[in-house]
């Protein structure tokens, strides 16, 4: 197992759905990630500015993306790969 | 005639562990630690349902925890999701009552006297608060819950069926519960307290009953004899005190552990000056000032130095704070390194806006709620002591600041 910090900016494909918005792909290093589990989301603010920050899964894969609201930036913050 | 209270107590079981399961279905099943990085210096925060199978303690050094468990994993605390989370289920346990008692950040106490009948239907309810709190946070986070007349009862009954249970203690096996407990099961008895009741000879439950009150009065006097009293009976009248009607603040305070032992007098003012400034920084907000302020620091050894100073007037001026703590320990000559630092601020007065006499003094008091505006606005530390200026900065952390890169 292994867990990095990456902080870096991605593409983000998203469904804003009645109840939530919710990623379903997203584009790092040239390569592309099915979203396949959103397993929690939460919110933070640093001043006044919001984030949402999206604990996902894909294939054997962890991640933690967030959203700038005052950006409208997404950015992967971590990512934690399985055996 | 009495009023049967029900209250219920709700513990979030292993809680920020299971947070951080619930967030990484990778780490689920396996034993981890919410912690510092591995190997460092920080102690267990908080320990998984399966790393508590092998004996891994909250507040146990990371060597020990290895020894016990090997293959254990170190997750780094993330408070901002756990306090994001506890207001989600505070949401949830409000819709039952509106006297919920926040104990601490994974649990609460909830009255439902005059909103469940009795304590079948309190049941009922603490079974859709479980479902609602799994639904809110996700299928991984389970709850305690503890069902009793007071809160003494109710927080021993959340602890008699964990993880994930629902316990009752009503009048029919009250006394069989507290005759298989330890003393220590009562939330108010520690390791301090349970030592001098044993060298009174009570090391049960059922010899702290028979002892007679006016020797526990003797003993601890009235106020700790009389609950020590009460407690060996399953009695406590304490109300449930909401949120919106908790005390007034008593204290603010902050404190940092270093990375490393240190000597270096210029890395303690610089942690100072941070902690000087979080704690002015929660003053103002609440719009509080002190008078008496405590300076501390915790030696390698785990022995300690400080001093304590009553000021004139009051302060909650983050430079003026550091100032009388740096003045204090220029003087002092450290014998030993120094692996913890910590402020403290009492004697609090509420409202307290009182303009400086001089000049020089009054730019600036006028001043510092702009500056706290600004950080308000763009985030903490973005306008600083220029003190700051080329130091590092320290980043939060669940009970503390972390030095970031």
């Amino acid at each position: 197992m292994v867990h990095e910090l990456i902080n870096q900016k991605i593409d983000v494909l998203v469904a804003f759905t009645q109840k939530n918005v919710v990623p379903l792909y997203f584009k790092w290093s040239n390569r592309r990630y099915k979203v396949d589990k959103v397993n929690m989301i939460h919110e933070n603010f640093e001043g006044k500015n919001k984030f949402y920050f999206f604990s996902v899964t894909s294939q054997n894969n962890f991640f933690k993306l967030s959203f700038n609201t005052n950006k409208n930036k997404w950015k992967l913050e971590e990512a934690y790969y399985g055996d | 005639m009495a009023i049967n209270r029900i209250i219920l107590h709700i513990d979030m079981d292993s809680y920020f562990a299971t947070v951080e399961q619930q967030a990484n279905p990778l780490l689920r099943g396996k034993p981890i630690v919410v912690s510092g990085k591995e190997g460092s210096r920080t102690v267990i925060v908080a320990s998984s349902k399966e790393a508590k199978k092998f004996g891994v303690k909250t507040a146990m050094a990371h060597f020990q925890a290895k020894k016990l468990c090997p293959h254990l994993e170190f997750v780094e605390p993330d408070g901002a999701k756990y306090e994001y989370f506890c207001r989600q289920f505070i949401k949830i346990f409000k819709k039952y009552t509106e006297k919920v008692e926040v104990f601490s950040i994974d649990e609460a106490f909830l009255d439902l006297t005059g909103y469940a009948k009795n304590f079948e239907q309190a049941k009922k309810n603490a079974w859709q608060i479980k479902k609602q709190v799994k639904n809110k946070l996700g299928e991984w986070v389970t709850c305690s819950v503890g069902i009793a007349k007071n809160k003494l009862l109710a927080k021993l009954a959340s602890d008699l069926d964990k993880p994930n249970g629902l316990f009752l203690i009503s009048e029919k096996n009250k006394e069989q519960v507290l005759k298989n407990i330890k003393l220590t099961d009562f939330c108010g008895i520690g390791r301090r307290l349970e030592k001098r009741l044993d060298e009174l000879g009570i090391n049960s439950v059922e010899k702290l009953k028979n002892y007679p009150k006016h020797a526990l009065i003797r003993e601890f006097g009235p106020f700790q004899g009389n609950k020590l009293y009460n407690m060996s009976r399953g009695i406590d009248n304490d109300p449930v005190v909401s949120y919106l009607e908790t005390d007034e603040v008593k204290s603010v305070g902050r404190s940092y552990t270093l990375p490393h032992d240190t000597w270096e007098k210029q890395e303690i003012f610089t942690v100072l000056m941070h902690l000087c400034e979080r704690t002015g920084r929660e003053l103002r907000r609440k719009n509080l000032a002190g008078r008496t302020l405590v300076y501390y620091l915790r030696n390698s050894d785990f022995t300690h130095i400080g001093f304590r100073k009553t000021i004139e007037g009051y302060t909650n001026s983050t430079l003026q704070l550091f100032e009388i703590g740096e003045n204090k320990f220029k003087s002092i000559k450290l014998k030993k390194p120094v692996r913890l630092v910590g402020v403290h601020v009492s004697n609090l007065i509420k409202d307290w806006n009182q303009l400086p006499l001089w000049q020089n003094e009054q730019k600036k008091f006028q001043l510092t709620p702009y500056l706290d505006k600004i950080n308000d606005r763009y985030g903490e530390l973005t306008i600083k002591p220029a003190y700051l200026l080329k130091q590092k900065r320290l980043r939060r952390k669940v009970g503390g600041f972390k030095l970031a890169n």
